[in-house]
């Protein structure tokens, strides 16, 4: 393998790859990235390729390919040489026994590298049919649901984003930790009914994804899924994944379907106010304790350590009074990724789930259960 | 911890039941009495100290009682009574100490450690508590106070009828030395043979011993029995710390191979780990089976396999007949090859109820078994001691095993000491926890 790179194209290459690296040393093999030089001259290409067998990607840059090859190595010290390197050409050359050279202007490095047939192949699969979705929408949507993923292992069926299909053009997804839930459902057009409906993103690729989707790319960013398997493809670079096995919770029966009690706050003053009155609740269970009165709703916190605290917001309500617990983590949660200005929090009775949905976007909801206080 | 030097008081209402009854039946007053059954298979519950002077001791058969004391009134007692009476007791012990710790109906250590600034002296927090049970209450009560619990225990002992007994600090060896062994917390019938045995008789004895010669002669249980003696009660380093785990296990007098009785004893465990979670109003989401095999694979009272599984559920719970369906299910996938010498369920992972935060997809099923459970604890409650009764009444004895059941609520912090083999807390016949002297726990 022989090939010149410009600086930035392999830096923003060995960048995109580091999350996924592996860094335990289950298999040493696994924090390499795989090198693979293809075709010749100037329209060749440098593969650039890592896994941690749940994940992979793979992207493709120009590169100036003198002779085909490949190898693995240090993801990391590739990385980390490439960045303090000079803005100039950088050229590198494996030798037969697993080495990697790397020259720009006066500098050079000898890399130690492992044969590129000992690297576990990337799961793949060629989809017979892309969906392409706006990537921005995309990139909001698993923002808005990716929080409320469990993190628990023990249940690995929701340590994912549910994404379905509904009425044939929309995309739908569902995050829960069985305490709290998100979904947000965003119209992306007829193509939608390729889509297979019904799959579990886990939380890894899902933020390989949202990674992907940030970048400065292409608008747009194709999704497939197929059997175990899930693709996302923009521009040069293809992200796999293996989809979670598993049976997403009847969610539907748990999103209020009628509230009794609505009021209607600004997003960024009850967000303040509930991380100010947190300061105080217990650091386990982060209680906060509302209760909506005549007018006002109050949020208070106690902690037999350190004291009391307590703040009111004006509302327009006037009804029974209701004292309800929540996890404040929970509430901070939903308000600090709907991007609303003003939401809408549903309440029934002290036992039954919350709901915050803000008003000028009814597509994206958060369900919270509140606190037996 | 605060640089106060640690004060315990113990306090310990005197013949609880029986001065309820004296108190609210004028008539029974300066009379020897029982609380019990007075059939011919009748137990003295409780006994007045008129009654005392005869002999007469609770867990003693009445006929027995009788013959002792041939003018003893017998009263059949009144749970639900004497368990209100209980909660206003330890409402005013509350207002003493923010930790209280209850050790049954009629007695709790409460902490008053770094309060003698607000409060007063241990003594006159001591007396004021015993003016107000007397005055609010009409009962009588006794006060230990010490610097560590066992002091505490022995000195309200010491104190009784009505009386309270401080041992300061530097007033411990010379209260604790002239003790019999039998004093020591966790001594049995057993205990107090080995330590005779190998001539201890006092306290003292212990206190003055050489460690190497203890360890020499009793093993790790000589270090810790003499640790105690000497007045040094490990439990006291972090008293009143939330229990992490929850067990119960039992030793069968034969080895066990039939499934059956395996699982049933399993329900027993599981039935009474959960309404111990229920009573302390935590929950807990990791449920532990452990076996002891039969076959002995060395010398010494260790020598036999242990095995644990465990499992961690979506949601907490106290439920027992969820535990005890998790805890069959380890049993099945657990390839047994081997007869059972000992069988427990226990539960860590323990969640504080309040707040609790409620589970979205919980069914409706979960809530309908918790309003049951409750209903059935409110009825054990009632009726006293059922817990008791309840799990040494199980399929176990049916089965024609061992009433013994070892009972463990471990504090260790690291969740991890739940799989150990120490017998934590033993239960006597009568539901008063005895403690194993080698438990750092409360």
């Amino acid at each position: 393998m022989k090939l010149s790179i410009t600086k930035a194209e392999l830096t923003r290459g060995l960048a995109r790859i580091q999350a996924i690296v592996e860094k335990r040393n289950s298999m040493p093999i696994l924090a390499n990235v795989l090198l693979e030089a293809k075709g010749s001259g100037e329209e060749g290409t440098l593969e650039l390729a890592a896994t941690d067998l749940e994940v992979g990607i793979r992207g493709l840059h120009p590169a100036d390919v003198s002779e085909e090859g490949a190898l693995t190595i240090s993801a990391k010290k590739l990385f980390e040489i490439t960045r303090e390197l000079p803005d100039e050409t950088i050229h590198l050359e494996s030798t037969p026994n697993a080495y990697l050279t790397i020259r720009c202007a006066r500098a050079e490095f000898t890399l130690a590298g492992t044969a590129a047939e000992e690297y576990p192949t990337l799961p793949t699969f060629t989809p017979e049919k892309v969906v392409p979705v706006q990537a921005a929408m995309l990139g909001q949507m698993i923002e808005r649901t990716m929080y409320a993923a469990s993190v628990d292992e023990t249940r690995y069926n929701l340590n994912g984003v549910y994404l379905e299909v509904l009425d044939g053009n929309k995309l739908r997804m569902v995050a829960t930790d069985g305490h709290r839930l998100a979904c947000v459902d965003r119209t992306i057009g007829d193509d939608a009914k390729a889509l297979a409906s019904g799959v579990i993103i886990p939380r890894k690729g899902l933020a390989e994804l949202k990674r992907l989707v940030d970048e400065d790319d292409a608008d747009e960013i194709e999704l497939a899924f197929e059997g175990n398997n899930g693709l996302a493809r923009r521009g040069n670079v293809t992200l796999v994944m293996r989809l979670i096995e598993g049976e997403f919770p009847n969610y539907n029966q748990v999103i209020p379907s009628s509230l009794e009690r609505q009021i209607v706050l600004a997003a960024d003053p009850l967000l303040h106010a509930l991380r100010r009155v947190s300061l105080l609740a217990s650091e386990r269970s982060r209680a906060v304790t509302l209760e909506l009165g005549d007018g006002k709703l109050v949020i208070s916190s106690s902690n037999p350590d350190l004291g009391d605290a307590r703040e009111e917001l004006d509302i327009d309500y006037a009804g029974e009074t209701l004292q309800i617990g929540f996890n404040s983590k929970y509430l901070m949660d939903a308000l600090g990724v709907s991007g609303a200005k003003e939401v809408r929090f549903g309440l029934q009775d002290d036992l039954s789930p919350a709901q915050l949905v803000p008003t000028d976007d009814d597509d994206t909801l958060a369900v919270v259960m509140p606190m037996r206080i | 911890m605060t640089d106060h030097p640690t004060v315990i008081l113990h306090a310990d209402m005197d013949a609880f039941y029986a001065s309820v009854e004296q108190r609210d039946h004028p008539e029974l007053r300066g009379k020897p009495l029982a609380v019990g059954g007075d059939g011919p298979r009748g137990v003295v519950s409780a006994a007045s100290y008129e009654a005392r002077v005869f002999g007469v001791h609770s867990a003693m058969p009445s006929f027995q009682a009788r013959e002792r004391c041939p003018g003893l009134v017998f009263v059949r007692g009144d749970m639900a009574r004497y368990a209100n009476e209980s909660r206003k007791v330890f409402a005013i012990f509350r207002d003493f100490s923010p930790s209280v710790e209850g050790l049954s109906l009629d007695e709790a250590f409460l902490d008053l450690t770094g309060s003698e600034r607000l409060m007063g002296t241990p003594r006159e927090i001591g007396e004021r508590l015993r003016a107000r049970v007397r005055n609010e209450l009409g009962l009588p009560i006794s006060v230990g106070i010490g610097p560590v619990k066992m002091v505490a225990k022995i000195a309200s002992g010491a104190a009784k009828p009505d009386g309270l007994r401080e041992v300061a600090p530097d007033e411990v060896r010379e209260f604790l030395d002239p003790l019999p062994v039998r004093a020591v917390w966790g001594v049995g019938a057993v205990g107090e043979q080995r330590l005779l045995a190998a001539g201890f008789h006092t306290l003292g004895d212990l206190a003055r011993a050489d460690d190497r010669r203890l360890e020499e002669r009793l093993g790790d249980w000589g270090l810790s029995v003499a640790r105690l003696a000497r007045g040094r009660d490990l439990r006291e380093i972090e008293p009143y710390r939330e229990a992490v785990s929850y067990s119960e296990e039992n030793t069968f007098r034969q080895d066990v191979s039939d499934r059956g009785v395996l699982e049933a004893t399993i329900l027993t465990h599981a039935e009474s780990v959960a309404r111990r979670l229920r009573r302390d109003k935590v929950q807990a989401r990791t449920v532990v089976l452990k076996w002891k095999e039969g076959k002995r694979v060395a010398p010494g009272p260790r020598g036999y396999r242990v095995h644990t599984r465990r499992v961690t559920l979506a949601e907490p719970t106290d439920d027992g007949d969820l535990i005890a369906r998790e805890a069959r299910g380890l049993l099945a996938r657990a390839a047994l090859d081997q007869a059972v010498r000992l069988i427990g369920v226990g539960c860590t992972n323990v969640i504080g109820e309040r707040p609790t935060q409620l589970g979205l997809f919980a069914s409706p099923e979960r809530e309908k078994r918790s309003q049951l459970n409750r209903a059935l604890d409110e009825i054990s409650d009632r009726f006293g001691g059922g817990t008791v009764r309840r799990a040494s009444q199980g399929p176990a004895e049916r089965a024609g095993l061992t009433l013994q059941i070892k009972r463990g609520e471990e504090a260790s912090g690291d969740g991890v000491r739940a799989q150990s083999d120490d017998p934590v807390r033993e239960l006597d016949h009568h539901g008063i926890e005895e403690e194993e002297p080698d438990s750092p726990d409360r």
